[in-house]
């Protein structure tokens, strides 16, 4: 399903090594490693917002490495949110939902639904700038999954959050593989919280291992 | 989006009748352009809305004006092309434009003198500028006004200079001297003694000798004029005894010089 | 650490007091500015009245208006879309576009008028003039109000959309918006801001715009005359009361539109007050 031969990359100062990684469709992996490694790289070059200099991309058994990001289908929780600062907490989880033409009715159940899931029901009205951190995040996670990516990637989703709301991730996690079964990758540096759903981890080699 | 896309279409037909509004009075393309030279505007203003009512202009022509100095004048025709008809303050300038094939030879329309304007200084004061006075002079510049000219070819052309250099300002049109003196800026400028008609509370002088040098205003026809008969009609109208009425109620004495005399290039 | 005893203190308020003065200063000769028109078109109402009286000058109010916020308008998208284009690729020749962009600004506005003057009636595109009569005419002025608001359009929002550096773009393609989806849903209403600045420096230069008009557009009375024109028209003949009482007029506008901008930009999320944490 996911596939990276020797994908490797130069912005300014960082260099991303050559890194080989596959992921089969349905598993679920997860992307440890320490800070400054380039875990985060991976994730986004995976979504297209990183070109990747060297090596090959595969997605769905295609070359992806140059496949524009909004047809890559990818669900991506970004480790910094960036949710739409314009529009309120429905109208970011239900973006994804409007630009691919989904009926109103449709849309809004599946905002709904989502907002169950995650404990958002209270909030759908507001703006980002209201929402505390974890908030925001479980927002985030609301948005990347509300069209039923087959690929699901999610930068550092226990940041930030309380004990409560980590569990609510977790849940919600393996709700998802049981039902849809999508292909899951997370990066994060709390591993613990989700050994349990995965099934393998890839570590990221420090720096100075690959380049010496 | 389709609120910016509404409001930029609503704003753009919105000024467009605006746009439309301001201009209902005054149709556009099919009105004689007249180069003005800036010092005119007051007798031309009233040629202009008198020709418009009069029975002269049988086909119900309007006349768009531009004032500015001559020199601009001559430049702006040179690289538009636009203007019918030339009335300058000195027949100088028509001679440059007949010299170069610019515009046919000018019709003397009246006669006009240098002269020292002042508000508050005395007569004397006032003289004293052509021999280092004491007071404060607004002067013209000769390369851009014709008034310019002129006093630089009556007192000298290095007098004038040096003139220049004591002046505390100088000027490219005879309107902008005037206004100078009259607000008080200055006490002493160089004008045409149909100047102060303009300005309630200037006075003038003619100093000795500078009634020898006769500024005759003139009207020509551009070559390159696309409504030659148009602006003949409103030349036409500009000697006729009703044009000259109103330059003889601006000050200006009746012009002595014909047409020919003031042409010194062939006609065409 | 007690800020608010010792010497930090006092220095803080001697910083404090220049700055005072500074502004104070300031805002005395900018309101003496305006006071020195009130005075000169109190000196002399009747000639006020009588130049405001003047069919040609509530035509150049209206064909100021009119051409002013047809330029704007037309820089803002203009502008808006060069800005969004360099500012989101890179391709060969876009610093030179960039670096184009500011010419009008730092340009006399003279040299624009003067430019566009001979472009329309000395190259072969003469045959555009012939035919659309672009110039003396009033589509002259909506050009050369044009061409500078584009530029400072296109400043405003480059910094703008620069700034958010294609972060949350790049995230709403993630979810399968298109370039133009992302452009109309999320750059644009994310530059709010951003855009009632343009509209305002654009529209602010338009409705002063002076130089090019006067070259370009010539100073026709009652056609082409917008309300800069009118008071260089005005000081021409000697009215100095009048093109005072038009400059005042001008003021007033331009304080009204500014007014009604600030009040216009308020967003309605970002002036809700804090987050419920």
């Amino acid at each position: 399903m996911i596939e990276l031969i020797d994908v490797g990359l130069q912005r300014g100062s960082f260099r991303l090594p050559a890194t080989s990684l596959k992921i089969d469709a349905r598993q679920c992996c997860v992307i440890t490693g320490a800070a400054g490694t380039g875990k985060t790289t991976i994730a986004e070059a995976l979504c297209g917002l990183q070109s990747i200099d060297t090596g090959t991309l595969l997605l769905r058994d295609q070359v992806a490495n140059n496949i524009p990001v909004a047809q890559r289908g990818i669900g991506y929780l970004p480790q910094d949110v960036a949710l739409f600062p314009n529009m309120s907490v429905s109208a970011n989880i239900g973006f994804g939902l409007s630009v691919n033409r989904w009926p109103k009715e449709k849309k809004r159940a599946r905002i709904s639904e989502l907002a169950d899931q995650l404990q958002l029901n209270e909030l759908l009205q507001r703006v980002p700038r209201q929402l505390s951190g974890g908030q925001q995040k479980r927002v985030a996670m609301a948005r990347a999954i509300a069209i039923f990516p087959d690929i699901i990637c999610l930068d550092e989703p226990f940041v930030s959050l309380d004990d409560d709301s980590k569990t609510l991730i977790t849940d919600l996690l393996s709700d998802l593989r049981s039902k849809s079964a999508p292909t899951i990758l997370v990066v994060t540096h709390q591993p613990q919280w989700i050994t349990e759903i995965s099934d393998f981890e890839y570590r990221v080699q420090s720096r100075s291992a690959n380049t010496a | 989006m389709r609120s910016y896309v509404g409001i930029s279409g609503f704003a753009m037909i919105a000024s467009t009748f605006l746009i439309l509004f301001a201009r209902s009075a005054n149709q556009g393309h099919d009105a004689v352009v007249v180069l003005c030279a800036a010092s005119l505007a007051g007798p031309v203003t009233e040629l202009q809305e008198a020709f418009q009512s009069s029975k002269l202009n049988a086909d119900g022509l309007s006349i768009d004006v531009l004032y500015r100095g001559s020199p601009e004048l001559l430049a702006l025709h040179r690289i538009s092309g636009v203007g019918d008809l030339l009335i300058a303050a000195d027949v100088h300038y028509h001679r440059v434009f007949v010299e170069t094939e610019i515009c046919d030879a000018p019709m003397p329309l009246g006669k006009q003198f240098p002269c020292l304007i002042f508000t508050s200084v005395s007569e004397k004061d006032a003289l004293s500028i052509l021999n280092h006075g004491g007071v404060t002079t607004s002067l013209p510049k000769p390369q851009h006004a014709a008034i310019g000219r002129a006093v630089a070819k009556i007192v000298g052309a290095q007098t004038y200079q040096r003139m220049l250099q004591n002046a505390r300002v100088s000027r490219e049109t005879v309107t902008q001297v005037a206004t100078d003196v009259s607000n008080g800026v200055v006490d002493v400028g160089c004008a045409w003694t149909t100047t102060p008609r303009q300005f309630s509370n200037l006075k003038n002088v003619v100093p000795p000798h500078w009634d020898q040098y006769e500024s005759q205003v003139g009207v020509s026809v551009f070559y390159a004029s696309q409504k030659r008969a148009a602006a003949n009609a409103f030349r036409k109208f500009c000697a006729s005894p009703a044009g000259q009425n109103i330059f003889a109620d601006h000050g200006f004495s009746a012009p002595t010089a014909s047409a020919k005399n003031l042409a010194s290039a062939p006609q065409k | 650490m007690n800020r608010s005893n010792g010497p930090s203190a006092n220095s803080d308020r001697r910083f404090d007091a220049v700055l005072i003065v500074a502004a104070v200063v300031f805002s005395t000769v900018l309101l003496a500015l305006i006071g020195a028109n009130v005075w000169v078109a109190g000196l002399d109402r009747i000639g006020v009245w009588e130049t405001l009286k003047q069919t040609e000058i509530q035509q150049a109010l209206w064909l100021s208006i009119g051409t002013s916020v047809y330029s704007t308008v037309i820089s803002l998208w203009v502008g808006t879309a060069i800005a969004h284009l360099i500012s989101q690729r890179q391709f060969w020749g876009c610093r030179f576009i960039d670096l184009l962009m500011d010419l009008p600004v730092f340009l006399p506005p003279l040299v624009i008028g003067i430019s566009l003057l001979i472009l329309f009636r000395q190259t072969p595109l003469v045959w555009f003039d012939e035919w659309f009569h672009i110039a003396f005419a009033v589509p002259a002025i909506i050009v050369a109000q044009t061409i500078v608001g584009t530029a400072f359009v296109y400043r405003t929002m480059k910094a703008t959309f620069d700034q958010h550096a294609g972060r949350i773009e790049g995230i709403a393609e993630t979810l399968g918006a298109s370039r133009w989806q992302v452009f109309s849903r999320i750059t644009l209403p994310a530059s709010k801001q951003a855009i009632v600045a343009s509209i305002a420096i654009a529209w602010a230069r338009a409705f002063g715009e002076f130089g090019p008009v006067l070259v370009f557009a010539g100073s026709f009375r009652g056609r082409t005359e917008v309300l800069p024109v009118s008071i260089y028209l005005e000081l021409n003949s000697g009215n100095v009361a009048g093109a005072a009482a038009i400059s005042l007029l001008m003021i007033l506008i331009a304080a009204i539109v500014l007014l009604l901008v600030r009040f216009t930009s308020r967003d309605r999320f970002t002036s809700r007050a804090g987050s419920p944490r």
